[in-house]
């Protein structure tokens, strides 16, 4: 198969800017807004801002969830999930009321808590470092000195499973939290690398070259 | 005084009929550039964030009017033909640049013309005038964009040892005390503030430190001090007095060499927390 990357397109997300980013790098991609485009594609990206339920929502109404299922699951392409799209590859969503995600992932969502900092400042938007990286291949040349991307969430994802050895690092905002992982084929982070500079456009090169 | 957050570090692009400008206590302008080879330069400087802001009289459309430049440069940026076109095409241009978070303001009244600068490629929207004349607007945009997305920009100007707000680029003075309106303003939903002293504007003797602790101490959401930052140390300086969670200016980084990564340095020096 081709390597082409399917960005998966619907109403959440602010695709224009990954589409920026990967056009910058010359990476070949299409904008998947159909979920049969997807069977086309060697790597698949979905892009999130706003809400668990409404992307959830969103992604069953485009009928795109039994397609995901089907590439990701069963033909094992690559898979990215960046905030939001990361959050929903984990089991349920705790954002108003429960709800479903992909459940790929044992996990579930919730937001930051104030319990430490009382007047920490929600969402947690602006750069920040990620912490012990070094395992994934996706954070080659991440600098040492230099492990910002840029932050913009109010939800994380918790009750990953240590033991699993699928978190590949760590981000500390009020509490320590998951802020990237590797399951098999699924990768999923919380921040943006589309935003994040030179640390974002390597890492969405290193995914692209997966194979 | 830390945040865990970095302080970040913004250069401001000022639009003007056609121009970038040099502006000094929002009065005088010098033309500085076309519209878009700052931008081609800043994207090489692996810059935090960047505000554009439109200030034209015609804030609905954009061309390029330096006749000097040429169709495109090295960097790959393309230079627009000099024909006039919308603000949303512009921004949907400026963001194929930008890969940090990118802030637009000028001219921005409407929800819907709100949704479609984001959608073009804006991170944020900087919102003034209208903000001012009409609270809800606030609102009504964090609501639909969330608050992150949410810059309101105040300028304000020293009158008998008060800050003063005004608005309307600078023009009209409102009588409202800075401190009340700062205070509004995180109530009505914004997600940071842009403040800017039309005192210290372009004048390059430092930012004014009062002004900053009034705003820094008046609210809880993230503050952007503008104005005066003219040499690296007007930059580091003001920690001395209070913590903003950025700093901005203008025309330190079009005319002075190497000031972005200068001053970062210099910051990191003093053990702020930057990228």
């Amino acid at each position: 198969m081709k390597k082409i990357i399917g960005l998966i397109d619907y109403s959440y997300g602010n695709t224009q800017s990954i589409c920026n980013a990967l056009n910058s790098l010359k990476i070949d991609f299409t904008l998947c807004s159909s979920a049969k485009e997807l069977d086309l594609c060697s790597h698949i990206i979905l892009p999130g801002v706003g809400s668990f339920t409404a992307t959830m929502e969103s992604l069953d109404q485009l009928g795109f969830l039994p397609s995901l299922n089907y590439n990701v699951l069963n033909k094992k392409k690559f898979f990215l999930g960046i905030c939001v799209g990361f959050q929903v590859i984990f089991s349920e969503g705790r954002e108003f009321g429960v709800s479903k995600g992909l459940g790929w992932v044992k996990g579930n969502c919730r937001k930051i808590s104030k319990i430490n900092d009382k007047n920490l400042i929600l969402p947690h938007n602006g750069w920040n470092e990620i912490q012990n990286y070094d395992n994934s291949k996706l954070f080659y040349k991440t600098k040492k000195n230099d492990s910002n991307f840029y932050f913009n969430h109010s939800y994380i994802v918790t009750g990953v499973k240590k033991e699993e050895n699928i978190i590949c690092c760590h981000t500390e905002y009020g509490e320590k939290f998951v802020s990237a992982i590797q399951y098999e084929n699924i990768f999923g982070v919380q921040f943006h690398p589309e935003k994040s500079q030179e640390n974002g456009l390597n890492f969405l090169k290193n995914f692209s070259k997966l194979k | 005084m830390k945040h865990s957050l970095k302080t970040r570090l913004i250069p401001i692009l000022l639009y003007k009929d056609g121009f970038i400008v040099k502006s000094r206590q929002f009065k005088m302008f010098q033309t500085v550039g076309n519209p878009f080879s700052q931008v081609a330069r800043y994207s090489k400087w692996n810059l935090d964030e960047l505000i554009y802001l439109n200030i034209s009289s015609d804030k609905n459309f954009f061309q390029n009017s330096d006749q000097q430049t040429t169709s495109s440069t090295s960097s790959g940026l393309k230079f627009l033909p000099n024909k006039k076109i919308d603000v949303f095409e512009f921004v949907n241009i400026l963001s194929k640049n930008c890969f940090m978070p990118l802030a637009y303001g000028g001219g921005v009244k409407t929800i819907e013309m709100a949704k479609k600068i984001l959608k073009n490629g804006a991170d944020k929207i900087v919102i003034n005038t209208a903000a001012f004349k009409n609270n809800n607007f606030i609102t009504d945009c964090a609501k639909k964009f969330g608050s992150q997305a949410i810059i309101v920009s105040i300028d304000c100007k020293k009158i008998l040892d008060k800050y003063i707000v005004f608005v309307e680029n600078g023009k009209v003075e409102t009588g409202v005390e800075l401190v009340d309106w700062v205070r509004d303003v995180e109530k009505l939903g914004a997600g940071e503030i842009l403040i800017n002293s039309i005192d210290k504007d372009g004048v390059g003797l430092g930012f004014d430190k009062n002004l900053c602790k009034l705003s820094v101490e008046n609210t809880s959401i993230p503050i952007v001090i503008c104005g005066g930052g003219g040499k690296i140390e007007h930059f580091t300086d003001i920690f001395k007095e209070s913590a903003p969670h950025g700093l901005a200016a203008a025309n330190i980084f079009q005319f002075t060499e190497n000031s972005y990564q200068n001053i970062k340095k210099e910051l990191k020096k003093c053990q702020i927390n930057v990228r």
